[in-house]
């Protein structure tokens, strides 16, 4: 069997990546990609729970997590090709207008 | 074959195909590594025996993105990839932010530095004691309260020298553009 630690280290590696690429990438698309990587390091790490310690709570949890993480990329690509065919481009740099 | 060859293999995989979606310089690229690396956590989790996430990731997670692909990526016709994109971070900050961070997850769950917690708790497979909510939450905190305060202190410490190193870019491109500032009016 597999040790968990292994499963928590594949996870907490995803989830670097998906962290590095938010923070590095200048482009929105990119940066809503690293979020869904990060979003699955957590379901992963929810399943692998789920496995080990018993239970379909995780399980759960991760159908949730999943549903809502389609909402989100949903959302976000509306509202970002909203903005590349308002202004025509998607850089960060330009959406500092934004903010307040 | 044993399953764990599957599953370092999906792992690699997995791993490779995350890297390359936040890496390539065309969104439609990037996003098709996503729902290869989608698919492939699909593949873990079926390895694992969750064979209900397995499809769930697979007809609403892999196939949701690859609409969205398909209906609003390419529809856009993006042309800001032949752009060159300059980076937040220079290479050197971002490698640097990498290894820090990648050192942290593996230190604390490959039980390097804390073996001892590792085999005593809720993280060993052989204890036969069913887990319950009490005893995870004393577990998180108070068992790993050094691996969260060896987080919290890299974490402020990344910060503190992005922004040190932020400054002094500044300050240099101040001085190399003859006093005048790059910034907007």
């Amino acid at each position: 069997m597999i040790p968990l630690e292994h499963y928590l280290t594949l996870a907490s590696i995803l989830f670097v990546i998906g962290l590095l690429g938010a923070i590095v990438r200048k482009n929105v698309f990119f940066i809503l990609i690293s979020i869904q990587i990060m979003l699955n390091a957590s379901i992963l790490t929810f399943v692998v729970s789920s496995k080990y310690i018993g239970g379909i709570d995780g399980q759960i949890a991760a159908a949730f997590i999943m549903i809502f993480s389609v909402c989100q990329a949903t959302l976000g690509l509306s509202i970002i090709s909203h903005l590349y065919r308002k202004y025509k481009t998607s850089s960060t740099n330009f959406f500092k207008v934004l903010q307040g | 074959m044993d399953d764990s060859f599957f599953f370092y293999a999906l792992a690699a995989l997995t791993i490779l195909f995350s890297i390359m979606a936040i890496s390539l310089k065309q969104v439609s690229k990037a996003s098709m590594a996503l729902v290869a690396h989608l698919s492939l956590m699909a593949g873990i989790y079926a390895n694992l025996g969750a064979e209900v996430i397995a499809a769930a990731q697979i007809f609403i997670y892999t196939t949701a993105i690859l609409a969205l692909i398909v209906f609003v990526i390419k529809p856009l016709h993006l042309k800001y990839y032949k752009q060159k994109e300059q980076s937040k971070l220079g290479k050197l900050e971002s490698l640097t932010i990498a290894f820090i961070l990648v050192s942290i997850a593996t230190f604390i769950f490959s039980g390097l530095i804390f073996d001892d917690l590792l085999s005593k708790h809720w993280l060993s497979t052989s204890s036969l004691e069913p887990l319950s909510a009490s005893s995870l939450e004393h577990t998180l905190l108070f068992h790993y309260r050094t691996p969260i305060y060896l987080v919290i202190f890299l974490s402020v410490l990344t910060a503190i020298s992005y922004r040190l190193i932020k400054k002094k870019n500044q300050v240099h491109v101040h001085k190399s553009n003859g006093g005048h500032s790059f910034d907007s009016p």
